[in-house]
């Protein structure tokens, strides 16, 4: 069974089509780069697998269920800004994050934060921008979720910190799961894809293996984007 | 998952409120302290303390007023920030429904409200003290047991007064802030001016109100109008009216639930 699963989806904002007519099915076991330029549909798609944006049209499943409480069971999302309470220390996020999901594994985030010498007893606010993302990410892979839908994980960061965010996901991702990753910096993140689906302007313009990609058309996944997205 | 919602709603509240309610305290004591100093008679006349007696108690006036608007203030924008902001983020991607969430918000308020209610008489309590004597208490609910008398005559009994004022007691502290959670919630439906969308909602709401409350006092016009010319039972009249009052405080809190949850479900959209 397709651990997402949509058909026919959309969603507008007004008269723009964030979303046209989605048909996708992603089986578990694999790491999926959601690519497009800015604009394209990538954000509104993560969102809707997350229960925050209504779809206009169509269906969405998520292991069978429509967004709703099961799929937020299943699903580990990492937004594209910090949305965690900023007044709360480290050690109290991840017992709210022991509270509220059945998934989440404590000793594995204080092993990957005491790796990167964060202080648990701090609060969030008192953190730098970049361990504040670190937190943040670290909280999203500690569960042993179905699906992670990380929205621009690399977006804005320095290419060290890239290094450690795209590790950290490789390392910690529940292999039975779906890796949704967004993203516009394709080169990055290449390496680590297993399927790669672009998105422009709402439209799914190819869903394919990383493997056939290669094999098929003789190219990388960066060459391929920059001439389906050329301007 | 109420509970666990409710836990972490309340913190989140607590960090603001606790030391308002502090400051109402600290401020009740120092105000009862400077009144019993003031009876010294070497400090009668004293200028210089009886400003900082005067400012003592004005202090204390104001604390009152941060932590009563200061409560619904800080519940109001912990709703918008949980339901709206950044931390919607957070909020809607928690394995909880969203009629569990909005209760969470509601009964937390609730919660608030009590507190809120308990602390400001401990502070009028705190006031009081070595100033009211027992017998003055005593004489005072003496002076009041006829005023209790015409009131519990007039809402038909004691039993049904009090009935009434648990009532109001209960939709109060639960309705009070819904109102507010309505209009912010609708307010999302207007992109790009949301808070305007909420004060637009805020405005059909009271006039929606305004005209629920008119016809039915109109309703009980006749009514009102013949107990007042056959009889000086003027509370008689009033009295299904405050009824009425508090069941279409209870109705417009419901819809508002009723409403807030379709929203929720309908068209949330985090943006």
């Amino acid at each position: 069974m397709a651990v997402i699963e949509t058909k026919a989806l959309n969603k507008k904002y007004g008269r723009i089509e964030a979303v046209k007519d989605l048909d996708l099915s992603l089986e578990k076991g694999q790491i999926v780069g959601l690519l497009g330029p800015n604009g394209s549909g990538k954000t509104t798609l993560i969102k809707m697998i997350n229960g925050l944006l209504t779809p206009s049209s169509g269906e969405l499943y998520i292991k069978g269920f429509k967004p709703g409480v099961e799929t937020k069971l299943a699903v580990s999302y990492l937004p594209e800004r910090n949305s965690l309470p900023e007044w709360m220390k480290v050690k109290e996020l991840i017992d709210m994050f022991v509270d509220f999901y059945p998934d989440f594994r404590a000793e594995k985030a204080y092993k990957m934060l005491a790796d990167l010498d964060i202080d648990v007893s701090r609060k969030l606010k008192n953190l730098s921008k970049g361990n504040r993302e670190k937190v943040q990410l670290i909280l999203c892979m500690s569960r042993n979720a179905d699906v992670y839908a990380l929205d621009e994980p690399i977006g804005g960061v320095d290419p060290a910190a890239r290094d450690y965010i795209l590790r950290t996901i490789i390392q910690n991702y529940n292999e039975d799961a779906v890796v949704l990753i967004s993203t516009h910096l394709i080169a990055d993140v290449e390496n680590v894809l297993d399927r790669v689906l672009f998105i422009k302007n709402g439209e799914l313009v190819l869903n394919s293996t990383v493997d056939e990609i290669r094999e098929e058309k003789g190219k990388s996944v960066d060459a391929l984007f920059r001439e389906v997205f050329a301007c | 998952m109420l509970g666990k919602v409710i836990k972490y709603d309340f913190k989140a509240v607590a960090r603001y409120l606790i030391p308002f309610y502090a400051v109402l305290l600290v401020s009740a004591a120092l105000a009862n302290i400077s009144r019993l100093v003031s009876e010294n008679d070497m400090l009668k006349g004293n200028l210089i303390f009886e400003v900082s007696t005067g400012l003592i108690t004005a202090a204390y006036v104001l604390a009152t007023l941060l932590a009563v608007i200061g409560t619904i203030v800080i519940l109001i924008i912990h709703y918008y920030k949980s339901f709206t902001g950044d931390a919607a983020y957070f909020t809607f991607t928690l394995p909880a429904s969203n009629d569990t969430l909005l209760w969470g918000k509601i009964i937390n308020g609730a919660i608030w409200t009590c507190i809120s209610f308990v602390i400001l008489a401990l502070s009028i309590g705190i006031l009081m003290v070595g100033k009211v004597t027992a017998a003055q208490i005593k004489t005072f609910f003496d002076l009041a047991k006829p005023i209790f008398a015409e009131i519990y005559n007039a809402f038909g009994s004691k039993t049904s007064f009090i009935l009434f004022v648990v009532c109001w007691l209960v939709i109060v502290i639960f309705m009070n802030q819904m109102e507010f959670y309505f209009c912010i919630t609708a307010g999302q439906i207007i992109k790009g001016h949301r808070i305007l969308g909420a004060f637009a909602a805020y405005i059909v709401l009271k006039i929606a109100q305004q005209f629920v409350s008119t016809i039915l006092t109109l309703t009980q016009y006749a009514k009102i109008k013949e107990v007042i010319i056959e009889t000086t039972a003027v509370g008689t009249a009033f009295s299904p009216l405050m009824w009425i009052s508090m069941a279409e405080l209870a109705i417009f809190g419901v819809l508002e639930y009723i409403a807030i949850s379709l929203l929720l479900k309908k068209s949330l959209n985090i943006e």
